[in-house]
């Protein structure tokens, strides 16, 4: 597979596959990655006569019985296998490599101690963003004793938007974003 | 501090939970930190490096080239 590269590899393999699917239980572990990578083509460029698309869950079973189990060398060449190819010059291949790699992983599931596996950045970001209003607020308490004002919403991180706001309150929101820059 | 890498990149979220992983994690990082040279997507050069730096060990820093 190595010495013939990667297009001519699929030449033989993919019909084989397609024609007896036990191969694919006797098939090396980087055959399989390369058989699962193949199906991540784009659409326009998949020869539907020697790439195997109605195999793939038959692949993934198997990839996964491999991957994350009591011998760490199937694991690794299975990871070594896809990462290596998000380094490829082309941006099909990589996109082909990670999207490979989102279908290995989808069969592992998060357990109770991950947090929030589907927070974003900009989730988190949002929250630390909060706390640096509220403890800012604080300071701005301090430094700003002569602004009077007890509208409860300028204690809100809300409040640095501009919308609808008083003189006093207008003043203090524009102090929240220096002090925060 | 934690940040999760965004939904196209859940699997290297899902990557320090495979039994393996201290022993795949700098073979991951470095092929990571090679793949940054060849990358233009922002999200992924932003999610591979937010790989590299979460997972880096004192012993073991991976080194950028600047060409």
């Amino acid at each position: 597979m190595k010495r013939q590269g990667p297009k001519d590899s699929l030449g033989w393999l993919g019909p084989i596959v397609k024609k007896e699917e036990h191969t694919l239980d006797i098939l090396p572990t980087q055959c399989l990655c390369y058989l699962l990578y193949s199906t991540q083509q784009p659409e326009d460029e998949i020869d539907y006569t020697t790439v195997p698309m109605e195999k793939i869950p038959r692949m993934l079973a198997i990839i996964r019985n491999q991957f994350n189990t009591t011998s760490g060398a199937p694991t690794i060449e299975i990871l070594e296998f896809f990462v290596s190819r998000l380094g490829d010059g082309s941006f099909v291949k990589r996109d082909m490599a990670q999207k490979s790699l989102a279908l290995v992983f989808s069969g592992i599931t998060y357990n109770v101690k991950t947090p929030e596996p589907h927070s974003t950045t900009s989730q988190i970001e949002e929250e630390e963003f909060e706390e640096e209003v509220i403890e800012s607020s604080g300071a701005i308490d301090t430094i700003m004793n002569t602004t009077t004002t007890s509208n409860s919403a300028v204690q809100s991180p809300r409040a640095t938007t501009p919308i609808l706001m008083s003189g006093s309150e207008s003043s203090r929101c524009t102090i929240h974003c220096i002090m925060l820059t | 501090m934690i940040i999760a890498a965004t939904a196209r990149f859940d699997w290297l979220n899902k990557l320090d939970m495979l039994q393996w992983f201290k022993l795949s994690k700098e073979i991951v990082s470095d092929l990571l930190l090679a793949a940054l040279s060849h990358e233009t997507d922002i999200e992924a050069i932003f999610n591979y490096l937010l790989f590299i730096y979460e997972h880096k060990d004192g012993d073991h820093l991976p080194v950028a080239t600047v060409r």
